[in-house]
Parts: C-alpha cells; sequence; structure tokens
C-alpha cells in the first residue's frame, strides 16, 4: 500500500503544475464564428482536418520534460508526446467527442484478455513491426520496456509505478542487476514472440487503463543504458531521434522508415519532422504561438497568466482560442476527523457561494461550476447532480441554518481554512469560502503553507491538521487514467488515508464507499462500472467530505497552420499524434 | 633685439565672467607690452586677475562663459579675433605656457618624450618621430635634465617636482616660441629648486632672445629676472614700470604694503616683534580712544600661562625635551616588493622652554613634518625620547596620552582641507571643548565666540560654514580650534604656506600676538626661511632626516655654520633685483665649481 | 614583472581554493547543520519525485551519508582527479576536473558547462564590446557637451537605463521588435562558426538589451570622469601646445578617464553571469544562466555548485586580468606595485 500511495505523491506534483490563469475572463460571449475554426471548436471536433503531409511541427516548452524516456516519464503532454517514437500496447481512441478517452489497441493486436477474477491478464502483439533499426518489436521488447519502468531500483524514479503496485513481483526485483532480467521475472511471462501474460497480485478490472502509458513501449535490452537511454530512445513510433535529446535545450525528430502506417490506427504522422524546444520563456511561447513563429505549447496547460488576460480581452482572438477541460476537479477538502458531524460539513456544503467561488477561478472562462464530483469526461460522472442546490448558486442559507442547529451548533462554530501559498485561486477560493461561511455565523481563519509540503507537512499531516484545528482545505486532482477509480480512489478510499502526505485529505473512511471501490475492480463491464462510480459520486457528496467548486479549464490559442486539431480529456490536451501543419 | 616690435602687446584687456550673482570682472581694462627678449613680471595676490590674463594671453578662455574684450596681440596676430585654427596654431608655437604645478601639468600617463614629441608635431606636422625625439633630447638637455636619451622614455611621476618643471619648460621650448609665459612656476618648489628654475628660464631667456612673462603672488620672485613689473590688484594693475623702480620707490600705497608684508630674510626677530608690538599698541590706543573702554575688560580671556621671559631662567625644566629621536618607515620598493627602512628623521635632539618658538626650517624630504608629528606623537618614534613637562612620552600608551593631548595642538598647513565642510566653524572650534567634558552649550558657545574674536573674526560668524571663509580667515579659525583647549604648546606646521603674502603677513603677526598674551610655546616648521626668521627665536635647519644647524635665529641667518645653511640663503629670493642677480652669479659660479 | 604576475597568479589559485571550500560548505554542510537528513540531501540531488529507492541510490552514489570530511576528499577527489558514474548497466567517466553529474538531466555538469559557454561568452563579449564602447562615446559626448540638449537626454536616459530590469526591456523588445513589428528574427541560438550573420542577428537584441543596463552606468561614470579629467592641468597644458580638440579629448582626456573604468570592467565581465541569466532567460537562449536558474529551478544542486564554481572561476580570472592589465593603463602603478 505504501507503494502505491507514493505513486500517486507523484501525480500530486503532477497536479500541482497545473497553473492557473488568475484574472480576467469575465466576458461571456461565445465570440464570433466567421474568422477561425470558432471559439472551443477543437473541443469536440476536429478543426482544420487536412490529409496534406510535409513540414515541421514546431513544439516547445517553458522548462525541461522530465524525460524522453518512456520508461521515465508521469507527465500527460509527454504521455501525449512520446508516442511519437514509442509506441504502447493501447491507446485512446484516436477521435474527438464522447468516445475520446475509450482504449484501442496499438501494439496491442486487440484489447487485453483476463480470467475470471481480473488476476491474469493476456495481451497478444502485432507481428512484423519494427524498431527504427529494423528489426522485429517482440513481446519481450515489451515485456522489458514494463519491468525496466518499475524495476529499476530508483534509477528511473519519474515514472509511474502501476505495475510495481498490481503485478505478482518482487517489488526488490532489479532489472540492472540482474543478469537475465526477461528470464528471472515471471510476472509477465511470454509465452511465444507476440504474446504477453501477466499476473497481478489481486482483482483488476482496470487494468488496460494502464497499458496506455508509455512505459508499454517496446524497449530492447541490449539498447537500455539506465538513464541516459534518455538520450536516445529507440523508436518503434513514426518518427525516431535526430541526434540525442539535449537536457533543457530540445530534441528532434525525423520520419522512421520502418515504422509502417498499415499497423497503426493511432497516428496520423502528417508532418516530415517534428521539434522541441524546451526551457523558453512562457511569455514568449505565447507571443510565438500568436505570431506563428510556433505551432503548439508542448505542455499543454493553455497559455500563460500574461497571454491569458490579454486574450481574454481580445474577443477577435476568440476563434482561434480553445478554452478546454484540464481533466482537474478544483475543490475543498472537509476534514471529517475535525467537522465529525456530517450535518455540520453539509451546512457548508450549503452554506457555500459557489459563484463566487467560480469568480476565484476566473468565471466561465476559468472554468465551470462544479457541483458533482467526477469530471465530465469520467464515464459515471453527472454534472447535473446537485445535492445542495441553491438560487444562482449562491448558497442556501435556510437549509445551512437548518443542518447547523441539526448539528448541534446554530449559533455557527470557528474552524480554519488550509491553502497553498502563492496559489492565488486557492486562495481566492479560500477567502470566498470564508466570506459565504461567515454569513451563517461558521468563523473560519485562513492559512496559508508552503505548496510543496502542503500535503507532505501541513493539510496532508493528521496531526497537524488536528493540533490547528483545520476543517478544511482548498485542493485539486486530475485523474491518473479517465474513470471513477483513476480519479477518486486516492481521495476517497479510507484505506488510502496515510499519517501524512495523505491525499485523502477529508480522511473520509467510509465502509460502504471502500466496498464499492473494491467491487468495481472486479466488474468487467465498464457501464457497470461507471455505475459504480455514479453510487460513490453521489455518497461521497452526501458525506458532504468533498466541496466541489470547479471543473477548471485553460485557455489554448489554436495556431492557425494546425490540422487536425482537436481535445482529448484523457490528456486533458489536444491529441498530438494527429496534428498536422499547414503553412499554407 | 632686432625687433622693436613688441611680441606681445595687451591693450584695455577686460575678463568678464558671468556668475549667478552678477558678472564678475577679473581683469578690467590692463594694458601691457613685452618687447622681444624682454622679460616681464605681473604680480598680485590671489584673486588679482594675473592668472586669468596669462590664460586669456594663450586664448584658453575659449569655450568657457568667460567674455573677452580688448586686444592681445602676440607676435602681431590677434589672439582674441584669431579663429580657434590660427590660435592653435599658435599655442605652442609663438607662445608657450609653462604651468604652475608641475605634479599636475604633465600628462601621468605618457612618457615625457611623447608628450614632447606631441608638442613638436602638432606644429611640424611632416617631422618624422625621430626628429622630434631628437629635438626633445635637445630640448631636454638645454634644461639641464641629465642623460636626457635615456630619460625621456620615463614617465612624469618618475621625476622630481623640480626635474618636471624642467620638462614643462623644455616641452614650451619645443617649438622654439617668441614668448615663454610662466604662471607661478616655482609655488611649489623648494628654495633651491625654486632659484633654480628661476635661473634656468633667465638663462633661457638671454640664450634664445625669448620674451619672458613670469607670472606670480611673490614679488621676491620677480624682482630678479623681470625688466619691468605690473602689479595687479581686483583686475586692474595699480602699478607698473621698472622692476627697480618699482621695488625702490613704489607709488601705490598698495605696492608698498604688498611689499611691507614680504618676510624678509633680512629682517630679524627682535625687529619685527618690536614693530608688531608697537604698532599692536598704537592701534589699541586707537580702540581704547574710540571705544572709551578700557583694555583689559575687552574679551573675557584670560592669559592662561603667565606670559614667560623669551629667554629661560637657567634651570627651569624645558617644557619640550627632544632626544635623538628617529622614525623609521618600511618601505614597498621596486618591482620585486622587498621592503626597505626609510629613514625619515635620524637622531635629532633639542630643548624647547615655555614661550620659545622654535622654527624648523628644511625643504621637502627633510624630515621636518615627521618630526613635528612625532612630537605631536601622532606617530611613535622608533627610538630616541620625548619629554613633555618632565613626563617621557615616547612611548606612552594612547589612553594615559589623552590628557596630555589638550596641551599640545596643531595648526596644519591647508586650511582648505583641515576644516570638515558640513560642520559649521562653531562647531569645529567647540568640539574639543565638549571632548574634554564640557556640557554646558551656552557656556561652549561664549567661549568660542570669545576666541573667534580673539583671532580677529567676529562672534557672529559661530554658524557659518567654512566655505564662507577666505583662506586667511579659515587659518584663523583653525588657530582657534587649537587655542580652545588653553593648549602649552602648539606645533605649526607650514600654516602660512597657503596663503597670500598680505594675508601670511597677518597670520604672523596673530600667532606672535597671542604668543604674548597666552605665553604661548611655538614650533614653526616651514620651507620659508624669511618667515621662519621672523617669529622663530631659534631655528633648526634640517635635512635628509639631520638637524644641521641649530641655534639662535640671527646667528643662523646671519653666520650660518653649515654650508647646506648658506646654499638656502643663497636660493632665497630677494626682493633687491640687484643683490637677487648677484646671488644668481653667484649660483652660477658655485654651479660651475661641481 | 614576473614575480608580480607569480605572486597575482597565486592569489587567483588561492581564492579559487577557499571559493571552493566555502561553495562546499555551502551545499553539503550548511544543510547538514540545518537539520537536513543525508536522504533529505538526496532528494535536493535526484530532484521532481524520487522514490525512496533513487534516493536511497543517490546517497549510496554520492556518499551523502558519509562523514563531512570524507565528502569534502571526495568532492576534492572527484574535482582534481575525475570520477566515474554507472547508470544501469553502463559506466561513465566524468574525466578531471569533474565538477560532477547532473541527475536531473543526466549528464555531466563540465560537459554542459562547455556546451554552453559558447552562447554565454557570445552574450557577454559582445554586450561587453556594446556597453563598453556605447557607454564611453555616450559619456564623452555628454561630457564635452556638457549642458547641451544631448546630455540632458542622454542622462536622463542612462538614470532610466540603470533603473530599469533585464526582464522588462527584454520583454519589451521582444514584443515589438520581434513578434509585433518582424524587424529581429526569433531568438535562436546558431554558433558564429556556422552562420556569422544569423548569430549576428540572433545576438544583437539580447546584446543591447544587457549592455543597456551597464552602458547607463558606465556613460554616467565616463561622463564624471571625464567632467574631472578636463579640469586638469594636464588637458590645460595639452590645449596650450596647440593640440585640437579632438586629441585633447581623445587622446589625454580619455585614457585617465578609462583607467577606473578599466577596474569596473573587468569586474563586471567577471559578475556577466549574473546579467546572463535574467538575459538568457528572457531570450530563451541556452547558456549558461539560462543552465543556471533551471538548476535553480529544478533544485539540481550539483549544476548550481558548478556554475558556482565556474562563475567565481571567470571572477578570479577577470580580477587577475584587471590586475596585470593596470600597470600597462596606468603607469604610476608600475612603480607602486
Amino acid at each position: 500500500m505504501r507503494k502505491r500511495t507514493l505513486g500517486f505523491v507523484a501525480l500530486g506534483a503532477a497536479a500541482s503544475l497545473f497553473l492557473s490563469a488568475c484574472g480576467g475572463g469575465e466576458s461571456d460571449s461565445d465570440g464570433g464564428q466567421s474568422a477561425g475554426a470558432g471559439f472551443n471548436a477543437a473541443e469536440s471536433e476536429i478543426v482544420n482536418p487536412s490529409d496534406a503531409t510535409g513540414g515541421t511541427l514546431r513544439y516547445a516548452m517553458s522548462s525541461d520534460v522530465d524525460s524522453p524516456d518512456p520508461g521515465n516519464t508521469y507527465y500527460g503532454y509527454n504521455w501525449n508526446f512520446s508516442r511519437y517514437y514509442a509506441r504502447t500496447l493501447l491507446a485512446y481512441n484516436p477521435e474527438p467527442g464522447e468516445n475520446a478517452t475509450e482504449l484501442v489497441p496499438d501494439v496491442a493486436e486487440a484489447l487485453p484478455e483476463s480470467n475470471e477474477d481480473f488476476t491474469e491478464w493476456t495481451v497478444k502483439i502485432k507481428q512484423g513491426l519494427l524498431f527504427e533499426d529494423g528489426s522485429e518489436i517482440t513481446a519481450q521488447d515489451v515485456k522489458y520496456g514494463i519491468i525496466r519502468g518499475d524495476f529499476n531500483g530508483g534509477a528511473l524514479a519519474q515514472g509511474p509505478s502501476y505495475f510495481a503496485q498490481k503485478l505478482d513481483a518482487d517489488p526488490e526485483f532489479n532489472v540492472y542487476e540482474s543478469s537475465d532480467p526477461l528470464g528471472e521475472f515471471d510476472a509477465i511471462e511470454t509465452p511465444d514472440d507476440h504474446t504477453l501474460v501477466f499476473h497481478l497480485k489481486e482483482s483488476f478490472s482496470e487494468f488496460p487503463n494502464i497499458l496506455i502509458t508509455p512505459q508499454t513501449a517496446p524497449v530492447p535490452v541490449d539498447a537500455d543504458r539506465g538513464e541516459l537511454y534518455e538520450q536516445h530512445p529507440v523508436s518503434s513510433g513514426p518518427y525516431k531521434f535526430d541526434g540525442d535529446y539535449e537536457a533543457g535545450v530540445g530534441l528532434n525528430l525525423v520520419r522512421n522508415e520502418n515504422w509502417d502506417a498499415e499497423t497503426d490506427p493511432i497516428r496520423r504522422a502528417l508532418p516530415d519532422s517534428v521539434e522541441v524546444e524546451l526551457n523558453v520563456n512562457q511569455e514568449e511561447i505565447d507571443e510565438r504561438l500568436l505570431s506563428g513563429e510556433l505551432d503548439v505549447d508542448l505542455g499543454g496547460t493553455g497559455v500563460g497568466p500574461a497571454m491569458h488576460s490579454r486574450l481574454a480581452n481580445d474577443e477577435s482572438a476568440r476563434p482561434n482560442m480553445d478554452n478546454l477541460f484540464s481533466g482537474a476537479l478544483r475543490y475543498v477538502n472537509i476534514h471529517t476527523p475535525v467537522i465529525e458531524d456530517v450535518a455540520c460539513r453539509q451546512a457548508i456544503m450549503y452554506a457555500a457561494n459557489r459563484d463566487s467561488m467560480h469568480r476565484a477561478w476566473g468565471g466561465t472562462l476559468g472554468g465551470d461550476i462544479a457541483t458533482n464530483f467526477l469530471p465530465p469526461a469520467i464515464p459515471g460522472s453527472d454534472p447535473e447532480l446537485d445535492l445542495y442546490p441553491s438560487e444562482d448558486n449562491t448558497g442556501d442559507l435556510e437549509a445551512a441554518q437548518g443542518k447547523l442547529e441539526e448539528c448541534g451548533m446554530s449559533e455557527g462554530f470557528e474552524t480554519t481554512i488550509a491553502a497553498r501559498e502563492g496559489r492565488d485561486n486557492d486562495i481566492q477560493t479560500a477567502e470566498a469560502l470564508q466570506e459565504s461561511l461567515a454569513r451563517v455565523g461558521i468563523e473560519a481563519d485562513i492559512e496559508t503553507y508552503p505548496a510543496g509540503d502542503f500535503f507532505a507537512q501541513y493539510a496532508g499531516s493528521q496531526d497537524f491538521v488536528r493540533e490547528n484545528n483545520i476543517g478544511m482545505s482548498v485542493s485539486g486532482w486530475i485523474p491518473d487514467w479517465p474513470t471513477g477509480y483513476g480519479f477518486g480512489q486516492a481521495i476517497t478510499d479510507g484505506r488510502a488515508i496515510t499519517e501524512t502526505g495523505n491525499y485523502n485529505t477529508s480522511e473520509l473512511d467510509d465502509p460502504e464507499i471502500n466496498a464499492l471501490w473494491d467491487q468495481a475492480l472486479e466488474t468487467e463491464d465498464p457501464e457497470e462500472r461507471a455505475a459504480i462510480y455514479g453510487d460513490i459520486e453521489r455518497m461521497v457528496l452526501e458525506q458532504a467530505a468533498i466541496l466541489p467548486v470547479v471543473f477548471d479549464r485553460a485557455m489554448f490559442y489554436r495556431s492557425a497552420e494546425l490540422t487536425n486539431v482537436y481535445f482529448q480529456p484523457g490528456y486533458a490536451m489536444y491529441n498530438y499524434m494527429a496534428l498536422g501543419v499547414d503553412r499554407g | 633685439m632686432a625687433s622693436t616690435e613688441p611680441v606681445v602687446r595687451v591693450d584695455d584687456l577686460r575678463v568678464t565672467f558671468p556668475t549667478l550673482d552678477g558678472d564678475v570682472r577679473a581683469v578690467n581694462g590692463l594694458s601691457f607690452e613685452v618687447p622681444a627678449g624682454g622679460a616681464l613680471g605681473i604680480v598680485g595676490e590671489s584673486g588679482s586677475g594675473k592668472s586669468v590674463t596669462s590664460l586669456a594671453l594663450m586664448g584658453l578662455h575659449r569655450g568657457t562663459k568667460a567674455s573677452i574684450t580688448g586686444s592681445i596681440e602676440v607676435t602681431g596676430k590677434d589672439v582674441v579675433a584669431a579663429t580657434d585654427r590660427e590660435l592653435r596654431r599658435m599655442r605652442g608655437n609663438d607662445i608657450a605656457m609653462v604651468f604652475q604645478d608641475p605634479m599636475q601639468s604633465l600628462h601621468p600617463q605618457y612618457t615625457i618624450g611623447d608628450q614632447l614629441v606631441e608638442a613638436y608635431r602638432v606644429h611640424h606636422p611632416k617631422a618624422s618621430r625621430a626628429q622630434a625625439r631628437k629635438r626633445a633630447v635637445a630640448s631636454l638637455e638645454r634644461v639641464g635634465i641629465p642623460e636626457p636619451g635615456k630619460r625621456i622614455n620615463s614617465y612624469p611621476h618618475e621625476f622630481s617636482g623640480g626635474m618636471r618643471q624642467r620638462v614643462v619648460i623644455a616641452m614650451g621650448l619645443m617649438c622654439e616660441p617668441k614668448v615663454l609665459l610662466a604662471d607661478e612656476p616655482t609655488t611649489a618648489l623648494d628654495v633651491t629648486v625654486q632659484a633654480q628654475v628661476l635661473d634656468l628660464l633667465d638663462g633661457l631667456r638671454r640664450d634664445l632672445g625669448m620674451g619672458l612673462i613670469l607670472v606670480s603672488h611673490d614679488l621676491a620672485v620677480v624682482a630678479g629676472s623681470v625688466d619691468e613689473v605690473v602689479v595687479m590688484r581686483h583686475g586692474e594693475a595699480v602699478e607698473r614700470g621698472d622692476v627697480r623702480t618699482v621695488l625702490s620707490a613704489p607709488e601705490h600705497p598698495y605696492t608698498r604694503a604688498l611689499l611691507a608684508a614680504v618676510p624678509r630674510v633680512e629682517v630679524s626677530r627682535a625687529q619685527r616683534r618690536a614693530a608688531d608690538r608697537a604698532e599692536r599698541a598704537e592701534r589699541e590706543r586707537g580702540v581704547q580712544r574710540a571705544e572709551g573702554a578700557d583694555a583689559a575688560e575687552r574679551g573675557g580671556f584670560e592669559p592662561f600661562t603667565p606670559a614667560a621671559p623669551a629667554a629661560p631662567a637657567d634651570g627651569e625644566a624645558p617644557l619640550l625635551r627632544v632626544q635623538d629621536v628617529a622614525m623609521c618607515f618600511k618601505v614597498r620598493g621596486g618591482l620585486w616588493g622587498r621592503t626597505m627602512d626609510f629613514w625619515a628623521v635620524k637622531g635629532v635632539s633639542f630643548d624647547l622652554h615655555r614661550g620659545e618658538t622654535l622654527g624648523v626650517v628644511g625643504e621637502s624630504g627633510s624630515g621636518k613634518s615627521t618630526l613635528s608629528r612625532m612630537v605631536m606623537r601622532l606617530v611613535e618614534p622608533t627610538r630616541g625620547r620625548i619629554e613633555f613637562q618632565g613626563r617621557d612620552i615616547t612611548h606612552m600608551p594612547e589612553r594615559r596620552l589623552r590628557p596630555l593631548r589638550k596641551d599640545v595642538q596643531m595648526v596644519f598647513q591647508s586650511p582648505y582641507s583641515s576644516l570638515n565642510p558640513r560642520v559649521t566653524v562653531g562647531d569645529a572650534i567647540g568640539t574639543a571643548l565638549r571632548v574634554q567634558g564640557e556640557r554646558d552649550t551656552k557656556k561652549v558657545r561664549l567661549r568660542v565666540q570669545e576666541l573667534l574674536e580673539r583671532v580677529g573674526l567676529e562672534a557672529a560668524h559661530y554658524n557659518r560654514f567654512p566655505h564662507a571663509f577666505s583662506g586667511g580667515q579659515r587659518q584663523r579659525i583653525a588657530i582657534a580650534r587649537a587655542l580652545i583647549l588653553k593648549p602649552k604648546l602648539i606645533v605649526c606646521d607650514e600654516p602660512v604656506s597657503a596663503l597670500d603674502v598680505s594675508t601670511q603677513d597677518q597670520v604672523l603677526k596673530l600667532l606672535s600676538e597671542l604668543q604674548d598674551d597666552f605665553g604661548l610655546t611655538y614650533i614653526f616648521v616651514a620651507h620659508d626661511l624669511a618667515v621662519v626668521r621672523q617669529i622663530s627665536d631659534r631655528v633648526a635647519v634640517m635635512k635628509q632626516g639631520e638637524i644641521v644647524e641649530l641655534g639662535d635665529s640671527d646667528g643662523v641667518y646671519e653666520n650660518p655654520r653649515s654650508d647646506y645653511t648658506r646654499s638656502l640663503l643663497n636660493a632665497a629670493p630677494l626682493l633687491d633685483p640687484d643683490e637677487a642677480r648677484r646671488h644668481r652669479a653667484e649660483r652660477e659660479v658655485a654651479r660651475a665649481a661641481l | 614583472m614576473l614575480n608580480y604576475i607569480l605572486r597575482r597568479l597565486g592569489a587567483g589559485v588561492l581564492l579559487l581554493a577557499i571559493v571552493t571550500m566555502v561553495t562546499f560548505w555551502i551545499f553539503y554542510v550548511l544543510p547538514r547543520w540545518a537539520g537536513v537528513t543525508p536522504e533529505g540531501m538526496a532528494a535536493m540531488y535526484v530532484g521532481k519525485a524520487p522514490t525512496p529507492e533513487a534516493i536511497a541510490a543517490t546517497v549510496d552514489r554520492l556518499g551523502l551519508d558519509q562523514p563531512i570530511a570524507v565528502q569534502f576528499l571526495d568532492f576534492l577527489r572527484t574535482l582534481l582527479l575525475g570520477t566515474e558514474y554507472t547508470f544501469g548497466r553502463e559506466t561513465v567517466e566524468c574525466a578531471a576536473p569533474c565538477l560532477g553529474y547532473s541527475f536531473t538531466t543526466n549528464t555531466p555538469v563540465l560537459e554542459q558547462l562547455l556546451n554552453r559557454l559558447p552562447v554565454t561568452v557570445s552574450l557577454g563579449f559582445g554586450a561587453a564590446v556594446i556597453w563598453l564602447i556605447g557607454g564611453v562615446a555616450v559619456g564623452v559626448l555628454s561630457a564635452v557637451r556638457k549642458g547641451s540638449v544631448f546630455d540632458r537626454i542622454a542622462m536622463s536616459l542612462a538614470l532610466v537605463g540603470v533603473s530599469l530590469p533585464i526582464y522588462f526591456t527584454g520583454l519589451l523588445s521582444l514584443a515589438f521588435l520581434v513578434h509585433t513589428w518582424d524587424l529581429f528574427p526569433v531568438p535562436r541560438y546558431v554558433p558564429l562558426t556556422e552562420d556569422p550573420v544569423g548569430w549576428f542577428q540572433v545576438m544583437i537584441l539580447p546584446w543591447v538589451t544587457l549592455a543597456f543596463l551597464h552602458a547607463a552606468q558606465y556613460a554616467r561614470q565616463t561622463r564624471a570622469g571625464m567632467l574631472e579629467t578636463l579640469g586638469e592641468d594636464y588637458i590645460r597644458t595639452a590645449r596650450a601646445k596647440g593640440l585640437s580638440e579632438r586629441k585633447v579629448i581623445f587622446k589625454h582626456a580619455l585614457r585617465p578617464t578609462l583607467t577606473p573604468i578599466v577596474t569596473i570592467f573587468g569586474l563586471d565581465i567577471g559578475l556577466v553571469l549574473g546579467g546572463a541569466i535574467l538575459t538568457e532567460t528572457v531570450f530563451s537562449l541556452n547558456g549558461v544562466g539560462k543552465y543556471a536558474i533551471d538548476a535553480i529551478v529544478a533544485k539540481d544542486l550539483p549544476v548550481i555548485l558548478g556554475v558556482t564554481l565556474l562563475g567565481a572561476f571567470f571572477i578570479v580570472l577577470c580580477n587577475l586580468v584587471v590586475d596585470l592589465l593596470y600597470p600597462i593603463v596606468d603607469p604610476r602603478v608600475r612603480i607602486a606595485a
């Protein structure tokens, strides 16, 4: 269990990188549809569809990539991007709209099949796939890619560790200390060159979801140079490295002649080459996007704050803008051990002025008001669900007063809201909440704590929360994979609670909810699972452990020269594999 | 003297500077002529307009706000009307200038060779470097620089002051100008060097038939070197004529006063003191008569040492006894950074009695300043012994020295840098009192104001800042500051050397009066023989850290025992032109004998 | 003279040794005193979100659990003799002088520094030329035409220039000169050796931006120095020789004015890395400054340490050059030295 939590710690770090734009965004018009493809056009349709090939697709990012090594990365943009040269077992459905997060085979021949209790999964891979050097991709290569990513003695620390958590293997196994890693590691079997059999510790019906991670890309044993593999990963996709990756500087991709388009439904491979410039100023990136000197901001978190406020006030730019879900839920934890009575927590749910908290996130352009728990792209999510309704979302003070009386605190009570230092949106959310709670006599102080240690030492520390009467904390969460489990288990399963670094910060520990999570992992049908997640959603809200604030949106500037642009909610950004350029 | 045409003719020259307080007429209707090969002296105190005149002759006011009217002709060309180009062609070619401070007037970052060559080639662009260099060597040789071929590659800082002035003169001679204009060419130099430079100028004039204009504040400097003299005051020529006539029978009262103020080496301490006392008595009678008040009631400042006889009674312990003191400095020399011992003072002894004035005279580097600093215990002697009032203070720690500090005060040379410009005069003087523990601000103020009046200033000056005062007044302030603690001994280090002659005279008078009133004891350190003679009971002549002669001042001056004293006296500028020329001849003989 | 040079060199080496020790102390000893455990230190070296395995591996690899003295010797040995690092099944040699290895970017620090040095040297050198020539020229003109319209405008600009941050001028020039008016290409560094014209075009804006700040300071300094020098007696002497005003100013007045500027220039060149950090960030140039700031953001300690040492090395070097140059510029120093 310890390991599993750590995996999510990394995720938390990733989530914390979502910089949301502040200010601006008050204008509510949908913008003119005359020029450009239209405001938010790429959210649900393909903008600028084209089969034209050629040209160089130019990416840039304001930081370095965590690593181009597919086995050592945990950022959505990189999972999206690395597919240029690293084919994974499964992939998201390459089409816009509702079915975008469905899983489809990539290296795999078909979707995996499991045994009765979902503890053993079998995947067949396509025949005749080639590495960039012309050698054939085998099941052993895929197996090696997976195990080097999770069993490496800490050498490749940045990737997720789903396989280490789920596979029935010795967690201390280290590929670099084994003379025959493929032979010694038996939790994945390769009965022949095109079959993989995974043995899990426990039932895991959502196992296919983790087969989209770049770790499932094939890596030849002989090519593995540990941490140095990132300098020149061996390509299985349509592009290969031209020269080495230069840390902090950039990388260049050119066509891989040994890739066969026929085998690949995922990648359009339209440009002739792809280049990435790293560590470019965010302001500079945004300027270049607008002036056409750059095609895509690789980070996929939208434009920076300066450009955001500029675009928000520029109606003429609307047709080239997309206002896309970041995939995250912004919410307030209501700490169950501190505010023990569920009625008191419900009073908070009623009293909260969602409208003013929405404004803290920049209003319409900043995101959608959240009344439910699961982000809209997740099956089972019910955006219409609103257990604590009020007129204009400004709060139902009467109902709140009633709940306070019910929990014996009719005069209100005193508590503290924790927020991360320097996160303006979080702090403004706390302030809006403070104001709305004061209307029913709940006096809340706001305390800010260092963002880097927020969960390790402050809001995520059980002792700290109790000692300082911290009744609420402002937080945010994005899914590892777009299912209810991938999103909500870590923050609502009672068994995920830890003493420090606790992401189930409300410390919700409801036996019924816990049981539902287990049940979901033993349910095969995705639709049935979605129904279970819907139940969990309702129960979490009934328990008033999480006060949803917004499903926030980021502002993307869509270059007019880009073709086949559409939103992939699985990565919460454009689907990079479809993009082409048309400089005409 | 082939031509009768004058090489310089100045007619009704007026130079006006606009200032915030209105126009200042620095030169107001000056006229003079210098015949070819002739020599003219322009004499005046600071602010008389003499330097402005010399700059005007070079056309160096161009580009400033000065407005010039009248006419200046140099070798027949009109300087005022000339174009910049024509003017540049004249500068250095027709008329060359030697400036006051040889330390400052050469560029520190070019070799003297470069600077000399440049002076030549700017007017002879066709001349090759080698030619110009040859000329430069010749020119340096002419002004008496030893080994000119070698020294031409040296930088100015590698020369002594006198040698540097020779270099400046050599530079002036590069193009063989018809007129050499020397503006205070010897002010910063020691007497012997001064004499050499003046002799050199005189010789060059004779040898090259150059016109010479010698500008100086010191009548004695020009006396032996020029034919004609112009005495200037407030921008006007008060007197002009043959140098002999002007000096022996001055017509204008200002000239007379100026002449009277010039300290004369031939006037003894007794004569001077007698004259001063008589004048003072006269003045006080006048004041008494005018005010009808009793002199004793004027100023409550009582003598703090009973007026002692100038000659000490036998057996009385001296106030200060200096025995064989020496001072050694570590000097980092050469490129190799070896430290060497430099003995600034090597074994000096003397006694100083209450009420006495000891003059210490010597040229720069003689160790006289180091000696005075040792007496003040600003530095600790390397060896020897200093007793003050019978107590050995040679190695006394600073803490125990402090109570004695008030008994010994110092007056420095520069009245400009020794006063903090941001502190009012009253505070500057009163600080010492407060340091000694006086708390009562009113009392301090009263004492300071009394003292200000006593040194010839006004009580109302208390709140003014130093910049509001002239040099002489500042030196009075410095003296008041020294007096405030009623010291027994005052060490004056070149107290008047930065002042004009008339101011100098007044300050000397003041010092003498104060000695009478308060029974002060002085050590008077100076390079000017005449000044020292007039204030000192005894004189010590120093050379290279040693006293070469020590004795009764009249004795030293009239019957010098050491050769060095004699040569110093010989070099001293004299007011009598004929006497000055006789001395010059003697010097030439002496040099030739070497 | 040789002795002097040797002594200066010795002092420089000694200073570097001291800087090295202080740097070590700051990065290795100080955190320990502040209560950071070896694991905590290791976490700073691996960066991002390390697993316990990764931390343990790093503690082991860097010997962070060793006594300080052992660590210092290791540090010195690495610096002077080089060391080896193991990756997966591979061993990589870090030859002396090994400034360490960045586990965030998986590259030897020295190699990265050397790769990026040309950018920073291009930037610093070009900017220095501009600010020196520009600043001095404006200062001289201002001094010569003291009180003129030019002087007033130049000095007001200089005052503004001294107080304008690089960030501001840089972003402004990018937004307008590059993106709005297309007067300059988008800054992407090209080596001088590959494309001199492109190099120049790309570097000109960063140069001017970095130089602006310094040029303003130099203009003011030059003006003040020039005015002082113009009042010197030897300038009057020069004029009295009949020299043209141009010669007076450029031959006689400029040289003494430049003398103190040489000292400042030496120091500024040494410190140019500081300005380069901002300039390279604004213009997205991958030089040493950018490397440093990225490392600071990523808490990549080996890189921070390496850049610190490199920076110190340059400052010491520049001071050495100034010390050696000074006697040539000002002959008076030769004797005193």
